[in-house]
């Protein structure tokens, strides 16, 4: 096949090969919003796992730690840590807020539905921490949420087109 | 509140010859939001839309209007009767 220097594979190849040696691809609005779902497919198949008994779920585990490891990757690179793009502007910050904004009012309004079904169904079996290892989990599953949340409302908010701009520039 | 704001960003910075990447820098943000404004899909602060217009050296109101721009065929129709 014969590849034109003008051509969208062309392009593609050059994009595709500033993106592997920088390690962009890794916090791309995309990426994100994959890994995003499967954290937190991981982290509702463990907290499953510990309301059946198991007090050191490994998915609960691992989720809380890929959601920490992604959130904490996605702020050094907002914030220009890593030196591959510069600080947030006025749009980044507001994209920021209305994502943490996001995610706190869905993990309260869970929170809070859930302590209200508690207080319905917790003496006919609904399950609900009883000793400090869940209670541990349960903060994590929390936490994890948040963070996930969070990030995947950040990456839905950045349109498709982003990483295309910067190229045109 | 939600009206569509109309700009003329990207013929200004195209008459300017300048790129996407000069004027986010000459205005402080990024390049991304440079696209973003031009294709009408963000709604600068008050402060960016005078820090914009500055730099083109015209009235924030030839940059940014409620209603949509005149296209150029348009005015010189205009002009010319």
């Amino acid at each position: 096949m014969i590849e034109h220097p003008g051509s969208s594979l062309s392009a593609w190849n050059v994009r595709a090969g500033r993106w592997l040696h920088t390690n962009m691809w890794l916090l791309a609005p995309r990426f994100v919003i994959v890994l995003s779902l499967v954290l937190a497919a991981m982290l509702l198949w463990g907290i499953y796992d510990v309301s059946q008994g198991a007090h050191d779920s490994f998915w609960l585990g691992s989720a809380f730690f890929g959601a920490f490891a992604l959130h904490a990757g996605l702020i050094i690179r907002r914030q220009g840590w890593l030196g591959l793009e510069a600080p947030p502007d006025e749009r980044e910050r507001l994209v920021e807020m209305s994502a943490t904004r996001t995610a706190g009012c869905v993990v309260t309004l869970l929170v809070a539905v859930w302590a209200w079904l508690l207080g319905w169904f917790a003496d006919r079996g609904m399950w609900f921490p009883r000793d400090p290892q869940e209670w541990e989990s349960t903060g994590k599953f929390i936490l994890s949420a948040f963070f996930l949340i969070a990030n995947f409302t950040a990456a839905w908010m950045t349109p498709p087109y982003a990483a295309e701009l910067l190229d045109e520039s | 509140m939600s009206r569509v704001i109309h700009n003329r960003i990207a013929m200004f910075r195209a008459d300017a010859g300048m790129s996407r990447r000069e004027l986010a820098d000459a205005v402080g943000v990024n390049p991304q939001t440079i696209g973003f404004l031009e294709r009408g899909d963000y709604k600068p602060s008050l402060e960016l839309a005078l820090l914009l217009a500055g730099v083109f050296s015209v009235p924030v109101e030839l940059l940014f209007s409620f209603e949509p721009f005149p296209s150029l065929s348009q005015t010189l129709k205009e002009t010319r009767a």
